[in-house]
């Protein structure tokens, strides 16, 4: 039997295809061009230019969401790259020592949410106790303190919503001043 | 018994059918609506005398400017804007803002808001602020003066008057509006709620409710670890889950207890485990994870038939939906396990009357068989589905329906509370049964329980034979 025939080769494009899909479909997103090249600088105009136009993007990559909690956290990021930003939130215990994640692609839910549950200091229940904030028991702590909607750890977040859950963080920490503000 | 015209047989069939169709659209299409009209387009300017915005208070990270094409440049206290002006803010910041005489807004935190409109003609003052995102607190003291303001986001409006209100618009969070005091006009998707009275205090209503009193109730939390705060029904009700080798833990994310393991109750048991006056049971068999899903159409059910059913209220085990205005409750969510599970809708105390749709779907797991039932009052009730008579597929009813339901399915019922004489007579028995044959203990077979006969047998010959050797003296001792 040839190798060549019409028949072998539909079903080895089928296949090629088949491959192509199943390995695209457990790929990442990618954020192609960050904003925290763009908008970089500790100045008002940088910072709300960077929230501003992050709240219009479709996705916010781990570059991204590391800047905006540094300048959520210390109203400045001197990180000038994503590296040392990495390294800056690892020394101050906000990042697990085993985080690796590349700076375009799309942010984890999960990964933000024990970064922010060691910002707030949520101890959480039994499990963050004995084990430590794992991305799991994280977001399903931020998500009781109404800070994450309801959520998995895999799901990532657009800008907007980014955006969203940095204004509930605000809330959080400051309740005194959402309750003036609401009531 | 008197006959039926034929006619108004096949009238009532047909519109029996169609409500049935409209409840199962009705109840498997239950996203809650998210409120996607956009923001509309910026108004012309209003044809009375713009009026002066002074900024009053600065805090943090605002920047405004006058125009679309005009730079950004940062806020201070004591500038003074127009219409068309636009302000954003960052992380721990605000601009409070006032529009002389009355009226006063706030943005606060990572928000931007357009003053759209700002005229007086007259005494009337119009004010339109369009808010891309964010929170606004906005205070009209109503100082003599008729005013129309609206605070409008891309997924709802607050239509104000004379009062002090917050509008927060926030993806991935739903809407709320507040009203500390006065009334305040609310609109998000397609309906309009009131927040607030006229002399009333602090209320708060969020967006898909029916206002602040749904608000109120889908905001309370009572952690339901704690016995004490559990009602007796449904304490009672999860011992009976325990009791059978289930495992009982909270769903953080869906806000309800579950329960895992331990099985159904059988059809001998039902009656007697049954918490409220209206009572919706599903029960299966197989290793899955099915849902109940309850919609309610108050009225009178024959009128509700038609006119279509309309699902006014809806239950389903968590997600803030177990529990629903008239009373209507799911304890917990029953995640099945290898012998199967139950869950159950119940009205504690009166009930609304209408027509019902009772529905099951699909979650994980295997195809199984799924059992219904609807109890008022303790006493059984039929639901009308369609099933296979005579090989045509026909609106049947049952008190008790059994299905099988594989992945990605949903199924439901109708059922008219109270029950309605007149489709009782008109819609003919499921050919499988009134009622179906429902979930029994496994039977006890001869072959099974002959060893332990045996046995005993054995055991009494033994002990016969004994008691006859044992001489006559040492009965006496």
């Amino acid at each position: 039997m040839r190798s060549d025939s019409p028949i072998a080769a539909k079903a080895i494009a089928w296949a090629f295809c088949a491959l192509a899909a199943v390995c695209g479909g457990c790929q990442t997103a990618h954020v192609n061009s960050s904003l925290t090249g763009k908008f970089s600088g500790n100045d008002a105009d940088a910072q709300l230019n960077f929230w501003h136009e992050l709240a219009t993007r479709h996705l916010t990559s781990n570059d991204e969401a590391l800047h905006g909690l540094l300048l959520y956290a210390d109203g400045r990021d001197d990180a000038k790259t994503y590296d040392k930003r990495v390294a800056t939130l690892k020394s101050r215990g906000l990042l697990p020592a085993s985080f690796s994640e590349p700076a375009n692609d799309a942010v984890l839910r999960g990964d933000l949410a024990v970064a922010i549950v060691n910002l707030l200091g949520i101890k959480g229940g039994w499990v963050m106790h004995a084990f430590g904030p794992m991305p799991r028991y994280a977001v399903r702590e931020l998500v009781y303190a109404g800070i994450f909607p309801p959520s998995s750890p895999q799901q990532t977040f657009s800008g907007a919503e980014f955006v969203g859950v940095i204004g509930k963080l605000d809330d959080y920490q400051q309740p005194v001043v959402a309750s003036a503000t609401v009531r | 018994m008197r006959s039926m015209p034929i006619h108004s047989y096949f009238c009532a069939l047909g519109l029996i059918c169609m409500a049935s169709v409209c409840a199962s659209s009705a109840l498997a299409s239950n996203a809650p609506a998210t409120g996607a009209s956009a923001v509309g387009a910026a108004s012309q300017p209003g044809s009375g005398t713009p009026m002066r915005i002074d900024v009053v208070a600065v805090t943090g990270l605002v920047q405004i400017r006058t125009g679309d094409d005009q730079p950004w440049v940062t806020a201070m206290p004591h500038m003074v804007l127009s219409e068309g002006a636009e302000l954003r803010t960052g992380p721990h910041s605000s601009i409070t803002c006032v529009i002389p005489p009355d009226q006063t807004f706030t943005l606060d935190r990572l928000g931007t808001v357009r003053v759209q409109d700002a005229v007086r003609n007259g005494n009337k003052v119009k004010t339109d602020l369009i808010m891309k995102y964010g929170r606004t607190h906005y205070d009209i003291e109503g100082a003599g003066l008729e005013h129309e303001a609206t605070i409008t986001s891309p997924s709802s409006t607050l239509a104000v008057r004379g009062t002090d209100v917050v509008l927060c618009d926030q993806v991935p969070f739903t809407p709320y509006a507040i009203s500390n005091t006065g009334r305040a006009s609310f609109t998000y998707g397609h309906s309009t709620i009131s927040v607030g009275s006229k002399h009333g205090s602090y209320a708060k209503a969020s967006g898909g409710t029916d206002g602040s009193a749904g608000t109120g109730l889908s905001e309370t939390v009572v952690d339901p670890r704690y016995a004490a705060s559990l009602t007796a029904s449904d304490a009672a009700l999860l011992a009976t889950e325990v009791a059978r080798g289930a495992v009982i833990s909270y769903n953080p994310v869906s806000g309800i207890q579950t329960v895992s393991g331990g099985r159904p109750s059988y059809d001998s048991e039902l009656p007697g485990t049954l918490p409220g006056t209206l009572d919706f049971v599903l029960r299966w068999t197989g290793d899955a994870n099915l849902n109940l899903e309850v919609g309610v159409d108050p009225g009178d059910p024959l009128t509700n038939i038609l006119n279509g059913f309309q699902k006014v209220e809806f239950l389903y085990p968590g997600y803030g939906l177990q529990n629903s205005p008239s009373g209507g409750h799911i304890p917990y969510d029953d995640i099945g396990g290898p012998a199967g599970g139950e869950e159950i809708a119940y009205w504690p105390g009166s009930h609304p009357s209408g027509l019902y749709g009772i529905g099951v779907q699909f979650i994980t797991g295997v195809p199984t068989s799924y059992t219904f039932n609807v109890f008022e009052n303790g006493q059984p009730v039929e639901m009308f589905y369609f099933a296979t008579l005579d090989g045509f597929t026909q609106l049947v009813k049952s008190t008790q329906q059994t299905r099988p339901i594989g992945p990605g399915q949903f199924a439901g019922s109708l059922v008219a509370i109270p029950d309605q004489q007149l489709l009782d007579l008109i819609i003919p028995d499921d050919p499988a049964g009134n009622p179906n044959p429902g979930i029994n203990p496994p039977g006890v077979s001869s072959a099974a329980i002959m060893p332990a006969v045996r046995a005993l047998a054995i055991g009494a010959i033994s002990a016969r034979q004994q008691s006859a050797t044992v001489t006559p003296a040492a009965r006496t001792h």
